[in-house]
């Protein structure tokens, strides 16, 4: 990043809590975002994302509706007070309905969403027995709350790569990438 | 789901792309995605630096929608009923 300086570009970095910090989101989250800030070398970024999967009761690695709007967001918001991030980010993976309820809740800035050409639930109704999960018109619901969005596996994870071998990164960890 | 599934259905998008609608699967791929009027950006994760930088040099053409759902709205109805 210090060596690029670029310029006009939008900084995001991510935060996936494992089970074990869901007891304590609050500090998790700005533990998590300050080793990303020092990784970086920045004061700030533009977005931070949430990047666990969102169910309506939670559970394992997903976390619940409630557990994102009452612990994740202050907890977003705290650093977005504090100057450390912008926007507030969220993924939509986990339960659709869960999806729905958080984007309508229009209280992050942005999602990242699953959107391909082998699943494009996000944008329109799939035909009967479709096999792919169902995001059922997620993007009517980003655009009344005014969230931005973000593509997500749009190589649907390397199988419209045009190559048979799974991409790389997705199945080994990356050495010599910085981890953000 | 399985990722062999979704490899054969990827498969069956190729000649689609044969018939001009984009050079390789890839940029297909990358161009649905971009074209469609919610997508502020996308994340894509490549796996070496030069492929990086060729794609960031050539930058992804932004095409209408209408070129790009078209083909892919038609494969759908065919995906219909197949297993995950």
């Amino acid at each position: 990043m210090q060596n690029l300086k670029p310029a006009n570009v939008a900084v995001g970095t991510k935060v996936r809590l494992p089970p074990s910090e869901i007891g304590r989101i609050a500090d998790a989250v700005r533990i998590s975002l300050e080793g990303s800030l020092a990784r970086l070398r920045l004061d700030r970024v533009d977005i931070l994302h949430l990047h666990n999967a969102i169910t309506e009761k939670g559970g394992g690695s997903a976390l619940s509706v409630r557990q994102v709007l009452d612990d994740v967001v202050p907890a977003f918001e705290r650093l977005r007070q504090q100057g450390k991030i912008r926007f507030l980010g969220m993924t939509a993976v986990g339960d659709t309905a869960a999806l729905h309820q958080v984007i309508d809740a229009r209280v992050f800035d942005s999602a990242q969403v699953v959107y391909n050409m082998l699943n494009p639930s996000a944008a329109e109704q799939l035909p009967t027995s479709y096999p792919a999960q169902d995001y059922e018109r997620l993007f009517d619901h980003t655009k009344a709350a005014g969230v931005g969005v973000v593509g997500i596996r749009v190589l649907a994870g390397g199988a419209l790569s045009g190559s048979a071998e799974r991409h790389r990164l997705r199945v080994r960890r990356p050495s010599r990438l910085v981890r953000l | 789901m399985s990722y062999e599934a979704d490899i054969d259905r990827a498969r069956r998008l190729i000649p689609l792309v044969k018939e001009g609608f984009a050079v390789s699967l890839t940029e297909a791929a990358t161009r649905f995605a971009l074209s469609h009027p919610a997508m502020g950006t996308i994340l894509v994760g490549y796996g070496d630096i030069a492929t990086v930088r060729g794609r960031t040099r050539r930058g992804p053409k932004r095409p209408t929608t209408a070129s790009c759902a078209r083909p892919a709205v038609s494969t759908a109805a065919a995906f219909s009923g197949e297993p995950r």
